[in-house]
């Protein structure tokens, strides 16, 4: 029980090292510019709104701000100038260069299965080439004592 | 016999445990980062929730993992380590995720009486973690499909066809013949 217990003691230490890791790096304005410090907002969940001056760099998904028609975006505003909180966050835009990959949120499952089977499929024939070639070996030694995957042990104890 | 017959059932039922948690986890997971089927509440409440399933997840696979640290950077077969990396690069995203979205929060928060900050900064961190996520946790499954696969056929595929063979055994008729002599 103890084991357990300390256990998840380390983890929640190591999610408050992470935690504050990730604040502290918050800090440093060159942290902010890699992650740009634009509002993101997709239109379809927005919640009314819309009355900023749209300079909302263009790399998210949606962007409408759904609602109001007074909302105009820079064609309208040239003059830019900071975002207002509009739609918010519900509809969650993914922004950035990996958005480029991952446009829309509601194939995510699919997205995921995608990779799953381009790991898995070589992964498998990696391991039966490897297993053809262990039974062709004239000696075999194990070759590791901590197990391959967290799956082949099971619990603390 | 009886003794070893306990044993197995008990390293099964531990195996169960796990697939139990993993496949809830991912559920949950897959479930949270769909917020336009979900809506606000139910996303942020359960991402606050996987943190849960993350530390009982990690606690699960607890040997395997003070294993491996201690073995890293000393004699390791490519396979763990490879597992050990990704594993650590998930926990790290999953944990931006979480911390992310409680900054940014404006469901959870507001019920603890606190006000989470409207920078585009913490938006773009929680939407760049999640992608990564998705591609990580993807990366993971595959690692452990082989895994997945076994348990299936272990706890699905094979009482489903036993359960089928022992339904025709019973229903198939009987016919004795007693000699009158």
């Amino acid at each position: 029980m103890w084991k357990y217990i300390k256990a998840g003691l380390i983890i929640l230490v190591a999610v408050a090292v992470v935690s504050g890791a990730i604040w502290g790096l918050s800090k440093f304005s060159s942290v902010q510019n890699l992650f740009g410090d634009e509002d993101i907002h997709s239109g379809e969940l927005g919640e009314g709104g819309g009355f900023g001056h749209g300079q909302g760099k263009g790399l998210g998904r949606g962007g409408g701000n759904g609602g109001s028609s007074d909302h105009t975006d820079l064609e309208n505003h040239p003059e830019g100038g900071e975002l207002l909180p509009t739609g918010e966050h519900r509809g969650e835009g993914q922004t950035g260069s990996l958005s480029m990959l991952f446009t829309g949120t509601s194939l995510n499952f699919l997205k995921m299965l995608l990779i799953v089977a381009l790991i898995a499929i070589p992964w498998a024939i990696i391991d039966q080439a490897r297993k053809k070639q262990r039974s062709t070996a004239p000696v075999h030694v194990a070759s590791a004592e901590v197990p391959a995957s967290p799956q082949n042990t099971t619990g603390t104890n | 016999m009886e003794n070893v017959t306990m044993k197995t059932t008990k390293k099964w039922s531990k195996l169960l445990t796990n697939l139990v948690v993993d496949l809830v986890f991912l559920v949950a997971f897959l479930a949270s980062i769909e917020v336009k089927g979900t809506g606000l509440v139910i996303h942020e409440w359960l991402g606050v929730g996987i943190l849960a399933f993350i530390l009982v997840h990690v606690l699960l696979h607890w040997n395997w993992v003070t294993a491996v640290t201690k073995k890293f950077f000393r004699k390791l077969v490519a396979e763990p380590r490879l597992n050990y990396i990704v594993d650590l690069l998930i926990f790290i995203a999953f944990i931006t995720i979480i911390f992310s979205g409680l900054v940014i929060s404006r469901v959870v928060l507001p019920a603890i009486g606190l006000e989470g900050l409207r920078s585009g900064f913490w938006k773009v961190l929680h939407a760049q973690a999640t992608n990564l996520t998705i591609i990580l946790t993807g990366i993971h499954l595959g690692l452990h499909w082989k895994w997945f696969v076994s348990m299936f056929q272990k706890y699905v595929s094979t009482p489903l066809h036993m359960r089928k063979a022992n339904k025709q055994v019973v229903e198939s008729p009987v016919t004795v013949t007693v000699d009158a002599e």
